[in-house]
This record gives structure tokens, sequence and C-alpha cells, in this order.
């Protein structure tokens, strides 16, 4: 198999989007099992927040549902869902900025925190909470590279083809990202990085 | 101030910790660490910055997904039905009406005085000059008057809210249907000062809310944290239901001139009940169009 787009009608995913074209409506459940987790994933890592993310998936698979009659042959239908899943879940965190909430009670979210000390926090929370925190801070377009690489481990050259791009703009976003995230994570957990 | 060199090694120093250098790249970056300090405090940084990603685990994806996604594509498919549904009613009208028109014109050849009406309801309202515009249709009151007070979007009724009308236009639902004098319409009717101040239906402002919460009891400093009682607008979760999130507790609509603010509020209690966190979001946006600003 080559890198890259390649006639990939014979593995399961295939068959079952020849299925579907076909009429078989149940080939769609088999795709939806076989790959709802990893595109919640996806969605969920970029968004961090649980309810949108539901929201989200079910659009990315809504839009596959539609869209499949129309799916390139020769295409890798993971690599086309992920990429369709990156691409909704940046457009609904670019969203979400653009609602911008104002708090009037950050004493009282400041509260919610018996130790109130972000190093003590950050030993008693959850490391992929605290990720999500700060995911939310970052910027929506650099979300996707950490995601990928992060969240689901996918090499730069996975990476490269989910975001359709070259393997080096690939490293310059996920590089960028990097960035974003620590000053992110640096400015919300400051006194941690300090000490 | 870092030199060159220091520049151009903490450009790949994430890349470095992450171990996605080439062996040669690795050892020039290791080389310069050894010797530099303060690169060495900057991989300190990116590494204990980069460790909770490395500890990142998907959570669990919910159950109702499916479920959720086989009702959207029912959904998405029903219009289709009705559609089926409508052709149908449709061809049998159709027929209904092709019998009805050779028993007419059946009819007609036996009563020749008998002409076509010529005077057909839509017809009449286009030379009477009645027709609705779509700015009436739709309720959308011209620029320069004020608030218009519908069914769907609420005005302020408060004592303090601040939308006064533009000069020269009286905020009664007559003006917000009929187009003002021209001179009314050269300028704007002015933005209220702050979304505060913008009552809500029970004549309820956010400043309200937000004042209401601000004070606490200072007689007993125990109970600091326990939010005030909140306006009817704010609905008090009574059963603690973990994990705390927010929930909407006000969803306005205010209209002025030619734009749509939405006012949406939420609040957070923790599990036992006791308030968390407040916020408000507004969004603004052209009657005739969905763009928030």
């Amino acid at each position: 198999m080559t890198h890259g787009h390649v006639a990939t009608l014979a593995d399961e995913d295939g068959a079952a989007v020849e299925r579907f074209v076909a009429g078989d409506r149940a080939a769609f459940d088999e795709l939806f099992q076989r790959h709802s987790d990893y595109v919640y994933h996806i969605v969920n890592g970029v968004l961090a927040d649980q309810d949108l993310s539901r929201d989200v998936t079910q659009e990315v698979f809504l839009q596959v549902y539609r869209s499949l009659p129309g799916f390139r042959r020769g295409s890798k239908f993971a690599t086309w869902l992920y990429r369709i899943a990156v691409n909704r879940a940046v457009d609904a965190a670019r969203a979400v900025r653009r609602r911008k909430w104002t708090s009037f009670t950050p004493d009282l979210e400041q509260r919610a925190d018996p130790s109130g000390d972000p190093a003590g926090r950050a030993d008693e929370q959850d490391q992929s909470e605290m990720v999500a925190r700060v995911m939310r801070e970052v910027p929506a377009q650099y979300r996707d590279a950490l995601v990928l690489r992060y969240y689901r481990e996918m090499t730069t050259e996975e990476m490269a083809e989910v975001l359709g791009c070259t393997v080096t703009a690939a490293k310059v976003r996920l590089h960028r990202a990097r960035q974003k995230f620590r000053e992110c994570y640096e400015r919300l957990y400051q006194r941690d990085t300090r000490a | 101030m870092p030199s060159a060199r220091c520049r151009e090694i903490r450009a790949r120093l994430d890349a470095y910790v992450e171990h996605e250098l080439s062996a040669d790249a690795a050892a020039a970056v290791r080389a310069h660490l050894d010797g530099c300090p303060v690169c060495r405090t900057e991989e300190t940084r990116i590494v204990r910055a980069l460790l909770p990603l490395r500890a990142w685990t998907p959570g669990q994806a919910p159950s109702d997904l499916a479920a959720g996604l086989h009702a959207r594509i029912a959904a998405m498919q029903a219009p289709h039905r009705r559609n089926v549904w409508r052709l149908q009613i449709a061809g049998a009208a159709a027929s209904v009406l092709l019998v009805a028109v050779c028993i007419a014109t059946g009819l007609r050849h036996n009563s020749p005085g008998m002409s076509a009406s010529d005077d057909a309801p839509v017809g009449r309202a286009l030379r009477s000059g009645t027709e609705t515009t779509p700015r009436a249709a739709a309720n959308i009151p011209a620029p320069g008057s004020s608030i218009a007070p519908s069914s769907e979007l609420k005005a302020p009724r408060a004592p303090g809210a601040t939308l006064a009308p533009a000069p020269g236009t009286v905020p009664t639902p007559a003006t917000a249907d009929a187009r003002p004098p021209r001179t009314a319409r050269t300028r704007p009717t002015p933005a209220p000062p702050s979304f505060l101040d913008v009552a809500d239906s029970r004549g309820v402002t956010a400043r309200a809310l937000m004042s209401g919460v601000a004070r606490r009891p200072e007689a007993n400093p125990d109970a600091s944290n326990v939010a005030q009682p909140l306006p009817a607008t704010v609905v008090r979760r009574t059963a603690p239901q973990p994990p705390p999130r927010f929930e909407q507790t006000l969803n306005e609509r205010v209209r002025v001139g030619d734009q749509v603010t939405e006012l949406y509020g939420e609040a957070k209690w923790d599990e036992s009940g006791r308030l968390r966190a407040i916020r408000v979001r507004a969004e603004t946006a052209d009657a005739d169009g969905d763009g928030v600003k």
C-alpha cells in the first residue's frame, strides 16, 4: 500500500461503503460502530466539552451519511472521516470562542478548589482534565494537531494525511501548537511553573 | 537576550524532548544544553508543560451516541417522506380539479351567459395595493423605530430599563409596524448603554441579578459562600446532580431598531446545591440576518 490515497475497497471500510452506496443501510451502522469512538475522541479532544462533542460527533456522521454516495473511490475512508471530524470540531471550537461568556463569580469558581493552589490542584486533578482545561484556552486552529499527535498518537505522516497538508507543514503546525499549549498551560498554572 | 544559537536550539526543543529529531540533530541539541543552563531551564519548562499531554487519555464515549444519531437521521429523512405525501395529495387534488373542470366545461356549454371569473382574490389584492410587504409580514420595525413589542421579542418593562425610544418615535405597536416619518429615519435608534440594564420579561435586569449575588450576609461569615436568594429568572437546582455543570437560567431576546440581542445566562451549582458560578453572554445580530457581533 502506497502512502496517500490508494484503492482500499478491499478492506472492511471499503466494502461497507460499497454496500451502503448500493442501498444497504446496515453498512452505515457497521461503519459507525467501527469509528464512532475514535471520532468522538478526536472531537472531544478539540472541544473538551462532552455535550458539545456528542452533538458534533453526530453531525460528523450525519455529514458522512449524506456524503457517502459521493465518496471518492480509492480514498481511505478513515482518513476522510477523520478529516471531517477535525474540521467540524475546529469549526465548533471557533464558534464557541466567538460566544464568549463573562463570568461574574470568579471568586466562587476559585473557591470550588479546596486548596486554591494550582500546584496542589495539579496533583489532585486528573491529568486529562487538566489538559482539557488548557485545551479550551488554546486557539482552535492549533488544537487539531495536538489531538491527533497526543490524543490519537498519530505519526506526523498520518497527521499530514488527515490534515490534508505536507509532512513538513504538519511538523510546523505541531510545533506551533505545542508552543500555544505551553503558553496557555503556563498562564493557567503560572505559580506551578515558577516553583 | 538569547544568542542566535540559543534561539535556533529553542525552536527545536519541543521536537527534541519528544524524540522527533534525527540522531545527529538530537546530539547537537544535547551538546548545546550541556553547556547552556538557560536553555536547560527552557527544556525543563517544555517537558513540564508537555507532560500532561503525554498522559492524555481518551474519555469514555457517551452510550447514547448511536441512538441520537439514528434519531437525527430519521429526522433528516422525514421531510422526504412528507414530500412524497405532498406529491400524492397534489396528484389527487389535480385529478379532482381535472374532473371538476370537465364537469364545469360541460355545464358552461349548457349556460352560455355565464362568464369566467376575472376577479380572482390575488388580482383584487394587487389592484387595490394592499399586499403585505415582507417587512410588515415579518413584523420588523422600520429603521429608527424603537423596540418592537411583539409576542416573540420581549421589550424591557422595568422602570430602570434604559432603552429609550429614539426622538420622534413612539414605542407603540402601531409605530412598530408602520414606517416612521422620514425625519425620524435619519438616525438609528441608540443602543442601550449596557445589556446589563435590559430587563427580562419579569422586569429583572442582569445588573440586579449580579448585585443580588454579590451581596453577602455580614452577620454570618460562614455563609459567605452561599449566594443570596436569586431573582425568579435564576432557577435554583433543588436536587444535587453531580457533576456540576452550567445550566441555562436566562434566555431573553430584545430588539432594538434593526438589531436583535439575545441574552443568555447560566449558573452552576455543586453537589451540595451551593451556587458556584454565574456567567452571561450577549449575541447581537441583524434582524434579517444571523451574523453574531
